[in-house]
């Protein structure tokens, strides 16, 4: 699929109701994907100020959202824990 | 049990398997399809209803995934599907309820013991997410409202059977597997780990058929839990074994004074179409003398605790098979 058909299909609103539901399902997909990525970058050794960069928002942001979300046994270290 | 204890044990036991399932998934909220696959995991009228429909926990789950991707593309993204991870011990992770949900939830108002009163919400539920799940899985949602409104009133109640000298609570749950494949998980000590919520370092059975345990000391999270070093050794002695269907133990604590303080844990297996209801008993004894005042005053709280620590075994296992 070409990026011209991926922008038709996306912006198809002849049923808004499937489209909104559609959206939803993409929304909670791409939180899913997101708590993934977060967890396999604290695994590898990023620290909460990485992970905050890479995403483009703040260090407590994303503590906030994630410190009790992800896999308990990740060992993210303390200093960078809050 | 009370009707208010059955139906805190019944709201208890779906938030825990919605919860579950949301992050089996790595969802960070517990939503419509979470709620509708707790109702299939717990095993109360709903469960019956949808099993009666042909829908179980994993044609249930098979269709929400189906439904989800369909949708995203139809949006023209092309996605991998996110395959499912173990599901985390219950005590971790904070996953909130998204409000459809949270709402639906509620419909088990009051002293109402029956989970189809959320069925029902769910099936009315205004982004129609339920119904389409539902019809992706074979079935049609006025098929699924006859079904519920023809199904009896349950009443399946767990009488309490102290016995001389004994105090005992117990709880029922519900495994989607057969009583073959339950009864391979909790006879076997070596799978003692897998489930008991016990949470033992070591479970090993001896040469005398005795099994030696030892209690775990650091939680889940790694913090450290504080334990008299009295209390961390018990014993297991089979008292009972049915095989296939029942098994009991006899447990003490080889480092207290003989008689200070002994269990017994009771498990009983029974086929439900191709499921299988767990009895899980606990019983203690009762103690003399000035401890037995004291017991006698704490025993509301005794049997809260026990019965909290047998939901949590009836869960494990359930969460060990599907």
């Amino acid at each position: 699929m070409s990026s011209d058909d991926v922008a038709g299909a996306a912006s198809d609103t002849t049923d808004p109701r499937a489209g909104l539901r559609a959206v939803t399902s993409l929304r909670q997909l791409v939180e899913t994907l997101e708590l993934r990525q977060v967890e396999a970058g604290l695994r590898a050794g990023m620290s909460w100020n990485d992970v905050a960069e890479a995403l483009g928002v703040t260090r407590q942001a994303v503590h906030k959202k994630y410190a009790k979300r992800i896999d308990p046994t990740i060992a993210v270290p303390r200093r960078n824990r809050s | 049990m009370s009707r208010l204890t059955e139906m805190f044990v019944r709201s208890q036991q779906l938030s825990v398997a919605a919860k579950e399932e949301a992050q089996r998934v790595g969802r960070t909220e517990i939503d419509l399809d979470h709620l509708l696959l707790a109702l299939a995991v717990v095993g109360g009228p709903s469960s019956d209803v949808l099993r009666g429909a042909g829908l179980s926990v994993r044609s249930l789950r098979d269709a929400a995934d189906r439904v989800h991707e369909r949708r995203i593309a139809s949006l023209g993204v092309t996605a991998a599907r996110v395959e499912p991870g173990p599901i985390p011990d219950p005590s971790l992770g904070d996953v909130g309820w998204s409000r459809p949900a949270d709402t639906a939830f509620r419909a088990l108002d009051g002293l109402d013991v029956d989970d189809r009163a959320i069925l029902a919400a769910l099936l009315d539920e205004p982004s129609g997410h339920v119904p389409e799940v539902l019809a992706e899985g074979g079935v049609e949602v006025d098929d699924l409202r006859s079904r519920l409104d023809a199904a009896p009133r349950p009443h399946r109640r767990v009488s309490t059977d102290d016995g001389p000298g004994w105090r005992s609570v117990s709880v029922v749950g519900f495994v989607e597997a057969s009583p073959e494949e339950v009864w391979s998980l909790v006879s076997d000590p070596a799978r003692r780990l897998e489930w008991d919520t016990t949470s033992y370092s070591s479970y090993v059975v001896g040469e005398d058929g005795v099994a030696r345990a030892r209690a775990e000391v650091r939680r889940a999270d790694g913090s450290e839990q504080r334990h008299r070093t009295q209390v961390l050794a018990t014993e297991h002695r089979e008292v009972e074994r049915v095989e296939g269907s029942t098994v009991e133990w006899d447990i003490t604590w080889p480092d207290l004074p003989a008689g200070r303080l002994r269990q017994r844990f009771r498990i009983e297996l029974e086929p439900d179409g191709d499921s299988t209801r767990l009895r899980l008993t606990q019983r203690w004894t009762r103690g003399r003398g000035l401890r037995g005042v004291v017991q006698r005053a704490l025993l509301p709280v005794q049997r809260f605790l026990f019965r909290q620590q047998l939901l949590a075994k009836a869960a494990s296992v359930s969460r060990a098979l599907r």
